[in-house]
């Protein structure tokens, strides 16, 4: 682990240049560059979206049609049986269709991706603080990725027990390998210790990012750049890397519990005196409501930070395209930790009517309110930051704005299981399906298609279509609601989650026409999916190229070259002001003032800004003799 | 202004009229199912109160959206640039207070339900042990002796009997994994732990002979819609096996290949919840066959008394059949059919309240389903559980 | 917000200690949650278990326990030594010290394998110990809890005897200078923390 030296008094920093050049696979594959890492974060939780997606599609296809012939999956796997898939196949879909985009998309691209790439460069730093370690945590996910895939090809298939993997049904794995005696799910194999494996190296990976991060925020700033001028996304990442780093090991012990309880034998979460599958289970045991609480104590902490990075990166773009600074800057810092804060003791929320102590439960509950409140701020003061813009609707800004409207419905959503007894009745149904889709698949996902569209230009040198990246949004966000949105009528009617077959209950039997629905909005959203993914693709190689700062921005990643070299900056940048000094009235006939432009070099600043297109077309391309807009 | 003003208004008039439909008519089953509990009544209230109130809010802020996305250059369209101003103070006071002062208020409001629901519950024997398990529910009755773990306990799978109007309180417990109590029409849910003994308290208002007289007229307009790719229930073919032997019936009138392949696989004919074809006969062979018998049906002369003497049918059709890429839509017995073969016979599908598993507990998690009976008086609950003893001692 | 002047001096923003330093106080902080989880678990386990537990003289021998906590005690003393020594450029006297702690790192874990060894002839481990549930009742969820707790703290002490190692070979390959003064107060860090870690292990396991 390489420990970089402390920067001295005139604030230079080591000298980084590399007399000799790095080979392909120094240079793209084994990089120590963040900025490379972080593109490597996100080219894999893209391809991981995608299987992510194809096994919800599954589900959905399922709940649409039951147990009728699967396309592709079921003459593949279940030919013999006509094609329709077996009961224990479904639990696997929506197992690891939750696994997956927990462990292996959105928390990669919030703590992977985005992180890595914007720190250095929205500080002003020429990397991370530990290069090395930044490498290492992400080669750490391909163990992960490695585990997960495997599993699906194991004897009893990937894991089954849903993504909570709630013991014992976890846990007790087979005494007798061939009548699966002492089972309680055929398919609690291998599988399901793959899953541990891979969470936990998913794991490792966040932990070594996370450390990386708060030192590189806390310690490296360019000079001027105080805590209170750093940009939300900045914010956001750094409360957001506290959650992960003293939440997580949690979980860790807990998974590495759960293990020893598979693999050598201990009772950590299974009681005595159980009848499994003919088998009684002997020996003193604790309780499965112990892995629950260790769960949650990191599993909801997850979930903010699912969403945290998301709302700073949707605050910078908001910003940038109302032209005007955002509202309430503090109050949104603030914000931000105080969900942080209230996150740690909200675990309980999930665990209402586990066989908790009731009394734990209106302890819980008052937190969980509570929560709604710091949220609501920061919507109203996304509001107040559109108020007065002079907005331009790009298709970043289309996601971020759509970001807001999901995101209310999400939160909304959140305050009807906060009350304790509606949670009685809405626990394990699809009321709470609804809710963290809309602020998962509506907020966080929304929030990644907002950032890569913000930044593309900044990484790779090129601009996105932007025609087909308003297509790619509205059909996101029309089928993203056809899909998800009754799933609140699924669950005040009360129908449960993870059935294979709702509709034997007579209860429940008149919502397949819904279910079917919301599948063929499922499958567009899916289809949707690969605009963007074409868009990427094609722009990364024929795209137009694109300026420093073509959308005319205030942060210090906009002063680097598009895409920066190694290094990052021509010189250390010294910052001046806040990150959202738009329409500032120093400046008259542009209406943007960057954090790196010293007062003395405003007008010159301004007279060679004027020469630029508007923010919304493409910028020309780069003048080969270098622009003076930053000053060391 | 931004013609994406509308995309975007298109969220709170969609919302609102699925939100509204879902209120208004009832019938479509889009909202709670009907309350037969008091502490229904209570969580039922504060679900509508919070309803209102994130609505109110939903529109509120969603309106505001569309409203500032559509002056879209507001202020600068005077100067082309925006309001330069980095907050104000008494609007983040403002917006902070009122919705921490309304959010106080839900949490006082909810804890009374909460306290009746978890706490407050008489300090009653239980009237049944319930014992999930993989997967069934295994109800014990004490017992004319009324102690538990005693030779004469009534075991009943998969029903629980109480009485009108009486707060009943049930031990849950499980035999092996998480499971979860979930009587959605008396809004109980609680999970079932390994290791535990849970105390559930509950009381139903409604008796379920008085709900299923209500919904006759529903169970009937299942029927208006039968086309066999969205209609749903069940039919059964209950077949007494001692009128009418069912090899017999199936050697006479299915063909020799639906014949061969369906003896390989298990079929359970159960008399009073119906036949169900276990989801492993692929679902060809049941069109198959489901349309042999549909055909038989329809063009049999059924007037002959062998053949209709020990065939019960009840009402139903199964969405089981229906595939959309297949293009096959075979109704599994129609309502035309059977009125005909059986003019006065068919009756509407029970209604019952049911009892669900809401904890994920194997593969068979779906298939966890109960009813709540709920008789008139305590007599009528002890007569059928003295009935049930008698059963079981005879069958001893 | 207010335009500021521009800065004559830029000077470091942030805190007045290294990178590696903070990152091990925050590396250390997700240690202290890693055996809070564990520990937490023991206590409730234990809790739960009431008088289903073994008494501790059925299965650890205190003077042992005790033994190794002054070992790690004693080492961590060492490491401050040799933190000094190394900031006032007494090269030499901080290798010394750094080996004194080396070698007081592999007596304890000496004697915890030797302990292991002993649940290992008693039939106490993870996997065998609930044969023994009749006669002891709560050895099987015993066995479990001081495997897991004392197996991870184990597998910690090796790691720092790996930081160490790393610094001592610098050390014996004559390289050893005042500017492994941070090194060594981050490797002396760990080595506390795991020290620290200890001083709860021992009473919880070995004195309730």
């Amino acid at each position: 682990m390489s420990v970089a030296g402390s920067i001295d008094a005139s604030g230079a920093h080591d000298d980084h240049h590399h007399a000799h050049e790095l080979s392909f696979i120094q240079k793209y594959v084994f990089s120590t560059d963040h900025k490379i890492i972080g593109i490597q974060f996100m080219f894999s939780g893209l391809f991981w979206l995608m299987i992510g997606g194809l096994l919800a599609l599954g589900v959905r296809w399922q709940l649409a049609y039951p147990f009728q012939t699967m396309p592709i999956v079921g003459p593949l796997l279940f030919g013999t049986e006509g094609g329709a898939i077996s009961p224990e196949f479904y639990n696997m879909l929506f197992t690891m269709h939750a696994s997956v985009m927990i462990f292996l998309v959105i928390i990669p691209f919030m703590v992977g991706a985005f992180a890595n790439y914007l720190i250095p460069l929205q500080i002003g730093a020429d990397d991370m603080a530990f290069p090395k370690l930044n490498m290492l945590s992400y080669w750490f996910m391909w163990p992960a990725f490695f585990c997960f895939a495997l599993s699906f090809f194991v004897e009893g298939g990937a894991a089954q027990a849903g993504w909570t993997s709630y013991p014992p049904l976890s846990s007790l794995t087979w005494i007798d390998p061939v009548t699966k005696a002492g089972s309680s799910a055929p398919g609690a194999g291998p599988g399901q210790t793959l899953w541990l494996l891979g969470v936990t190296f998913a794991g490792v990976s966040s932990m070594m990012g996370s450390v990386n991060y708060m030192t590189t925020v806390i310690n490296m700033r360019a000079p001027g750049m105080t805590m209170f001028r750093l940009p939300l996304s900045v914010w956001a990442i750094l409360i957001t890397a506290t959650l992960q780093a003293f939440a997580l090991p949690v979980l860790t012990a807990a998974g590495f519990l759960l293990l020893f309880d598979r693999t050598i034998g201990t009772q950590f979460f299974i009681p005595e005196n159980l009848w499994v599958n003919g088998t009684l289970i002997t020996g003193s045991g604790a309780s499965p409501l112990l892995w629950q609480h260790l769960f949650w104590f990191y599993s909801h902490p997850a979930v903010y930070i699912m969403i945290l990075p998301g709302m700073g990166i949707v605050s910078e773009i908001i910003a940038c395209f109302a032209r005007k600074p955002i509202f309430g800057y503090r109050p949104m810092v603030y914000s931000i930790a105080g969900i942080a804060g209230l996150g740690f003791v909200v675990w309980g929320h999930h665990m209402f009517i586990s066989g908790m102590n009731p009394a734990l439960g209106l302890t819980f509950m008052v937190t969980t309110i509570f929560i709604a409140l710091p949220s609501a701020i920061k919507v109203f003061n996304w509001l107040g930051t559109l108020w007065g813009g002079n907005l331009h609707v790009s298709t970043p800004m289309l996601h971020a704005v759509g970001f807001v409207s999901l995101f209310i419905i999400g939160g909304l959503s959140g305050i009807f299981m906060a009350a304790t007894p509606v949670d009685i009745y809405i626990h394990d149904t699809y009321f709470i399906v609804a809710h963290f889709h809309y602020v998962l698949a509506g907020g966080s996902l929304f929030s990644i298609f907002a950032g890569i569209t913000y930044w593309f230009p900044k990484m790779f040198g090129r601009m996105l279509n932007d025609f087909w990246g308003k297509v790619h949004f509205a059909a996101s966000f029309i089928f993203m609601n056809g899909t998800f949105f009754t799933m609140h009528q699924l669950g005040a009617a009360g129908m449960p989650r993870r059935l294979a077959n709702p509709y034997d209950y007579d209860y429940l039997a008149h919502l397949l026409p819904m279910n079917q629905f919301m599948t063929w909005s499922a499958i567009g959203m899916g289809l949707a999916q690969f605009i963007f993914l074409a868009n990427i693709f094609y722009s990364l190689f024929y795209g137009p190229k694109a300026s420093r700062n073509p959308w005319h921005a205030n942060s210090l990643e906009w002063l680097a070259p598009s895409p920066p070299g190694h290094g990052n900056f021509e010189s250390v940048p010294v910052v001046y002001r806040g990150p959202h000094e738009y329409s500032s009235p120093l400046v008259k006939d542009i209406d943007y003032l960057p954090q790196w432009v010293a007062p003395a070099d405003i007008a010159a600043f301004e007279a060679q800004a004027k020469l630029d297109q508007p923010a919304t077309e493409p910028a020309p391309p780069e003048q080969p003799s270098g622009n003076d807009e930053h000053q060391a | 202004m931004s013609k994406w003003a509308y995309f975007f208004l298109a969220v709170p008039i969609l919302v609102v009229a699925i939100f509204g439909a879902s209120l208004l008519f009832p019938s479509l089953g889009w909202g709670l199912p009907e309350n037969v509990s008091t502490i229904g009544k209570s969580i039922d209230f504060l679900y509508y109160a919070i309803l209102a109130i994130t609505g109110v809010v939903f529109v509120g802020t969603q309106l505001a959206l569309c409203w500032l996305l559509f002056i879209e250059k507001g202020q600068a369209s005077k100067d082309g640039r925006g309001k330069y101003t980095h907050g104000n103070h008494r609007a983040e006071v403002i917006w902070t207070v009122v919705p921490a002062f309304v959010l106080g208020i839900i949490a006082f409001a909810q804890m009374p339900a909460w306290y009746q629901a978890r706490f407050n519950g008489p300090r009653v024997d239980p009237i049944a042990r319930v014992v999930a398990r993989q997967f069934e529910w295994r109800i014990v009755y004490p017992g004319p002796d009324g102690q538990y773990d005693t030779s004469d306990d009534i075991h009943v799978p998969n029903e629980l009997h109480v009485p009108v109007n009486r707060r009943v309180r049930i031990e849950l417990r499980t035999m092996d994994v998480l499971h979860s109590f979930f009587l959605p029409h008396l809004r109980v849910k609680h999970d079932a732990v390994p290791g535990l003994s849970v105390p559930v308290w509950f009381d139903a208002t409604k008796t379920t002979r008085e709900y299923q007289n209500e919904n006759a007229e529903l169970s009937n307009a299942d029927f208006r819609a039968v086309d066999g790719t969205t209609r749903l229930g069940r039919i059964c073919v209950a077949i007494d096996e001692a009128k009418t032997p069912l090899t017999s019936f199936l050697k006479d009138h299915l063909s020799a290949e639906t014949r061969a392949m369906l003896a390989s696989y298990l079929v359970t004919w159960n008399a009073t919840l119906g036949a169900e074809f276990e989801p492993a006969v692929p679902s060809g062979l049941r069109s198959a066959m489901i349309g042999e018998l549909n055909g038989i049906l329809a063009t049999e002369d059924l007037s002959d008394p062998k053949l209709t003497e020990g065939i019960n049918l009840t009402a139903s059709t199964t969405s089981h059949l229906a595939s959309p890429l297949g293009g096959r839509k075979s109704t599994l017995l129609n309502r035309e059919i059977l009125q005909d073969a059986f003019p006065g016979e068919i009756k509407p599908l029970e209604r019952h309240f049911d009892l669900a598993c809401a904890e994920l507990c194997g593969w068979g998690h779906y298939k966890m389903k109960g009813r709540l009976i709920v008789h008139e008086t305590q007599e009528e609950l002890d007569a059928w559980l003295a009935e049930r003893h008698a059963e079981q001692e005879a069958s001893r | 917000m207010a335009e500021s002047i521009a800065i004559e001096k830029p000077k470091h923003m942030g805190l007045p200690i290294g990178n590696g330093k903070l990152a091990m106080w925050l590396f250390l902080g997700t240690e202290v949650m890693f055996f809070a989880g564990l520990l937490g678990a023991y206590i409730v386990i234990r809790l739960a278990s009431g008088s289903a537990w073994p008494h501790h003289n059925q299965v650890l021998l205190e003077p042992l326990g005790a033994i190794n906590t002054f070992i790690l005690l004693w080492s961590s003393a060492h490491v401050v030594f040799a933190h000094n020594a190394i900031a006032n450029g007494k090269i030499a006297t901080a290798l010394r010290n750094m080996w004194i702690t080396f070698g007081l790192g592999f007596v304890f874990l000496g004697i915890k394998m030797f302990e292991y060894y002993q649940k290992y002839d008693h039939g106490f481990l993870p996997w065998n110990a609930w044969e023994h549930e009749g006669s002891i009742p709560g050895i099987g969820m015993w066995s479990a809890t001081y495997f897991s707790l004392t197996g991870f703290h184990a597998l910690h002490v090796i790691a720092g005897l790996v930081l160490f190692a790393a610094l001592i070979w610098t050390g014996m390959r004559g390289n050893l200078s005042i500017k492994h003064a941070d090194h060594v107060e981050i490797a002396g860090l760990y080595w506390h923390f795991v020290d620290l870690v200890w001083i709860f292990l021992f009473p919880m396991l070995y004195l309730v």
